[in-house]
């Protein structure tokens, strides 16, 4: 069985403000110049078997097409969106979506159907790309909670300083996990095992357990860094940081390097984006030109997709009346009387039983009479 | 407040004793009785008292902050939270075990039996073995003792279990311990709380060694 968001089916109904999250998130996209993208729900499996880490392990469901092709229930966007692109570095494309993606649940015990929306930016990526899709992230948490955080770290910051280690791919990937879990207690064992030099060893420790906001935890993080590679990564942290000074919600901006996407197809700033409301990442992006790379084109890109699984329940609202009738009741008196009560802006249930709403009315010879608790 | 889910049984009283050490005493703990949820409010401090397996499910969608959970849990179910500290407590291995006379026959599908199917799974896909997993809930030393599998994956704590019913240990997959672990957005949101709890709980761990 799919096991949709529990929120989905409330999340379409509208606000307060007349509006569903989908709708004020498509109009802050269109507000960017980002043109919706539709696309097809199935692709051929070979996409995302020729691309399957960038799918973070996710694994894909697969069915056989007439053709006997086989394809794939699409399990994320971005592949499909990188593989269509026609833009070039010169002449670049905004795209934004709204769709389902659909994934194995953990222990491949069912299938799940997730709802979101996302946004690529393709062609040249510089610092004012960067910033403006900061900007777009912090405007787009804000729509789910009041308590937003937006986590920043740089591929090249981490794939620099674990060069600097000497270590094998092996040992390397190791050090990844640490990284991502933050587990200091795990990198000191493997420093010891690996013989990684104390000095070294100190630095990349610390680098696991920094987090905070990013105006605090820069200054430290420069005396830590390591390496050409290492170095250029914090400069453009640094401005990224500068810009997001100046912005509504910049003071959430965090810097952690857990913040992880896959090294082979990421090759920048990498974003997670939180809110108090919802355990997991509600925004996950960052630059990924070397899945662009892999598919033969000269582009650059950075995109970000938001879980619209993580918003907020909204309130749901009772049904104004229900009218109450029964089997000897006059069928076209009881719709009449329904249909009054909707002129008066009401909205009404018709049931022979109580169901809950704000108030309860029952037919009775022509008539609807209120029934007090 | 700090929600902090416990395994239920000896490690998180165990794990309850080093957080009262440490200030975050709960004056309604007991873990005897049938209640589930501690609160002390002067502390700062919720207890949630859960099935072992379930402390990262509970931390991992936000219901717990934070957790102690033992590191054979997190290899098997893999979730998506961070592993702060190794505990050092709840010591033991995740072990390939099997009767004395034993021998390997690499001619034939192993069969395993194991609560720990992803963790067999993946130690003998990196050793390039095929093999039948078994997956059993309970008393699994008695699978290789009647049959129904030649080698048994399980946590082994002194090797006692297994020399009362004629098994050894064969190979040591990793060593285990208990965990804190936390909740990624819990870890943004309550990071002073957590970080604080951490530096406590390190400094303690430090005049142990």
């Amino acid at each position: 069985m799919p096991s949709s968001s529990k929120w989905t089916d409330k999340f379409f109904e509208r606000g307060g403000d007349g509006q569903t999250l989908p709708f004020k998130l498509s109009a802050l996209f269109s507000s960017y110049g980002y043109k919706k993208y539709r696309m097809s729900r199935f692709e051929e499996y070979s996409l995302y078997a020729e691309n399957f880490d960038f799918l973070a392990g996710s694994n894909v469901i697969t069915f056989g097409g007439a053709d006997g092709k086989l394809l794939a229930l699409r399990p994320d966007v971005t592949l499909s969106i990188a593989k269509n692109t026609k833009a070039t570095r010169e002449q670049g494309e905004k795209v934004y979506y709204h769709e389902s993606v659909y994934r194995h649940t953990r222990g491949n015990l069912g299938y799940e159907e997730l709802d979101q929306m996302g946004v690529e930016n393709i062609g040249a990526v510089d610092l004012l790309a960067i910033a403006e899709q900061a900007e777009l992230i912090f405007k787009s948490l804000a729509l789910f909670s009041n308590e937003y955080s937006l986590d920043i770290s740089h591929s090249g910051l981490v794939h620099g300083m674990v060069s600097q280690l000497g270590l094998s791919a092996q040992a390397k990937a190791k050090v990844y996990e640490c990284i991502k879990r933050k587990s200091v207690h795990a990198f000191d064992s493997l420093a010891k095992s690996e013989g990684i030099l104390s000095e070294n060893a100190a630095k990349m420790r610390r680098m696991i357990e920094l987090s905070g906001p990013i105006d605090e935890v820069l200054p430290e993080l420069g005396a830590l860094i390591v390496g050409e590679e290492a170095a250029e990564a914090y400069v453009q942290l640094m401005a990224v940081s500068h810009e997001a000074a100046r912005m509504e919600g910049g003071d959430r901006l965090r810097l952690d390097l857990s913040v992880f996407n896959h090294l082979d197809y990421y090759n920048g700033v990498m974003f997670n984006g939180y809110i108090r409301e919802y355990p997991k990442a509600v925004v996950v992006g960052g630059q990924y030109d070397k899945l662009l790379e892999k598919m033969g084109k000269d582009v650059q890109a950075l995109g970000f997709a938001v879980n619209l699984g993580a918003a907020p329940p909204i309130h749901r609202p009772l049904t104004d009346a229900v009218l109450l009738y029964d089997e000897s009741d006059n069928v076209h008196e009881v719709l009449e009387q329904a249909e009054k009560l909707r002129e008066r802006g009401k909205s009404v249930i018709i049931s022979k039983t109580r169901v809950p709403a704000v108030k309860t009315y029952v037919f009775s010879e022509g008539d609807v009479q209120e029934v007090k608790e | 407040m700090l929600n902090i889910a416990l395994p239920k049984g000896r490690l998180g009283e165990k794990a309850y004793a080093l957080l009262e050490k440490i200030g975050y005493k709960c004056e309604e703990f007991d873990s005897g009785k049938r209640k589930l949820v501690f609160t002390d409010k002067k502390n700062g401090v919720s207890y949630f008292w859960v099935k072992p397996s379930d402390v990262a499910i509970y931390v991992e969608r936000g219901a717990a902050d934070v957790g102690v959970v033992g590191k054979d849990i997190l290899l098997e179910q893999d979730p998506d939270v961070y592993e702060l500290e190794d505990l050092q407590m709840g010591v033991c291995r995740m072990a390939v075990a099997a009767k004395k006379d034993f021998e390997d026959d690499t001619d034939k599908v192993l069969r395993v039996a194991t609560k720990f199917v992803n963790v067999a799974r993946g130690y003998y896909e990196s050793r390039g073995r095929q093999i039948d997993v078994i997956k059993l809930n309970g008393s699994i030393e008695l699978a290789p003792i009647l049959g129904l599998s030649d080698v048994i994956v399980d946590i082994v704590e002194t090797g006692n279990t297994l020399k009362e019913n004629d098994l050894e240990v064969k190979d040591v997959i990793f060593p285990v311990s208990a965990r804190l672990i936390a909740g990624k957005a819990a870890y943004r949101f309550k990071n002073e709380e957590i970080e604080r709890l951490l530096l406590q709980i390190r400094e303690v761990l430090h005049d142990k060694d």
